[in-house]
């Protein structure tokens, strides 16, 4: 997760519950319709940050809330995912599995990275490059 | 960072340039059970999204062959790498067509249909997808609403056909009020091609026909109506069924 929250950074808390996907997703698309994304590419990112929430919510032992933060920059649109609680919680999930979920992210966003150590999920990077 | 697994232990690159060779579909099915698992992953992930496991899997497992078709191992991708996106494209098209599919609920659904309409007609000016506020500019509605139609199209359930239209209609479900082919066309033609395949006979036979067939009379009573024995009758008649077989048999060709 990002350590130094910049001014123009949007954060959202969410509980870790399904039925907060609609609001994370409406959320996602205000975001980036006021950074003149397409349609298409908006759509595709609401799939992959509710991919991210997902990811955060199916763990072996889920947090209690999550953080979806977004960052605009020079070029482009930083997405974190990560558990509300200091101490990231135990994924639990085949690496095999982790692996294609990453793969299914990196194909919606145009970088997708997760940040995985000890067998614990600690962030999810979802980025979308913005054309000038 | 982005590769997919590489849980399979087979040489996928190796197998798919031999196939691409030999067209050999034993070496594509060893491919295909290896990779399965992804297409297995991609469903259990996005299904409870309004769409059931089995279709995606179906939508997902279909992309793996077409995959597998397309791929170029001499482009020096690995195939994991390359399934894996094609397959959620796949997944992503199997959404947005069959939400394009869905009746709409009357409230929103006039939203929808103009903002689908100012979609269309923007990406044929602009020549690219527009954005969510050239949506709202064109369809003349605040860009929350412009979000909101487009969440609404992908949120909402197809209607089952054996739904029942009110409550009172028990024994009708929604799929007795679907239309039907009028057979009446199909015979409509088929007494077209006879009447003109008799046309062709010739005149003893046209009467025979006509006596034995349209007015339901026995061979004898023929023969005795015209003249001629019961086996000349039989013999014209043989004649004619033989004939006019093979003019339907034409013309059904031609159809």
């Amino acid at each position: 997760m990002p350590e130094v929250i910049s001014e123009s950074a949007i954060s959202l808390t969410v509980p870790a519950d399904t039925s907060m996907m609609l609001v994370i997703r409406l959320t996602t698309a205000g975001v980036l319709a006021r950074a003149r994304l397409t349609v298409d590419a908006i759509d595709d990112m609401k799939m992959a940050v509710e991919e991210a929430c997902t990811l955060m919510i199916s763990q072996q032992c889920p947090p209690a809330g999550l953080c979806v933060e977004f960052f605009r920059r020079e070029d482009g649109l930083d997405i974190h995912v990560h558990s509300r609680a200091e101490q990231p919680c135990l994924c639990g999930m085949d690496r095999a599995e982790l692996d294609v979920v990453r793969a299914i992210l990196g194909s919606l966003a145009d970088d997708a990275q997760i940040d995985y150590s000890e067998g614990k999920i600690r962030n999810i990077l979802l980025t979308k490059k913005l054309k000038p | 960072m982005r590769n997919a697994a590489q849980r399979p232990s087979i040489d996928a690159e190796g197998l798919l340039r031999e196939y691409a060779t030999t067209g050999n579909t034993a070496i594509r099915d060893r491919v295909v059970e290896a990779y399965l698992y992804i297409a297995s992953i991609i469903a259990r992930r996005f299904s409870g999204r309004g769409v059931d496991y089995d279709d995606l899997y179906q939508v997902a497992s279909l992309s793996l062959f077409k995959s597998i078709e397309r791929f170029d191992p001499d482009r020096g991708v690995k195939f994991a790498s390359f399934v894996t996106p094609t397959m959620v494209g796949e997944v992503k098209n199997y959404f947005r067509d069959r939400s394009r599919l869905i009746r709409l609920p009357r409230r929103g659904g006039e939203l929808v249909r103009a903002v689908e309409a100012a979609r269309d007609a923007l990406q044929v000016e602009l020549q690219r997808q527009p954005t969510a506020e050239e949506l709202a500019d064109r369809a003349g509605v605040p860009l929350e609403d412009v979000l909101e139609a487009l969440e609404m199209r992908g949120a909402i359930s197809p209607v089952s056909l054996d739904t029942l239209p009110s409550e009172d209609d028990e024994n009708a479900p929604l799929s007795a009020f679907l239309g039907q082919e009028d057979r009446g066309f199909a015979d409509f033609e088929k007494n077209d091609m006879l009447r003109r395949a008799i046309d062709q006979l010739d005149e003893r036979q046209r009467e025979v026909i006509r006596l034995r067939f349209f007015e339901g009379k026995g061979q004898r009573e023929v023969a005795q109506h015209i003249g001629v024995s019961q086996m000349t009758v039989s013999r014209v008649e043989r004649q004619a069924l033989a004939s006019l077989r093979e003019a339907l048999t034409e013309g059904e060709k031609e159809a």
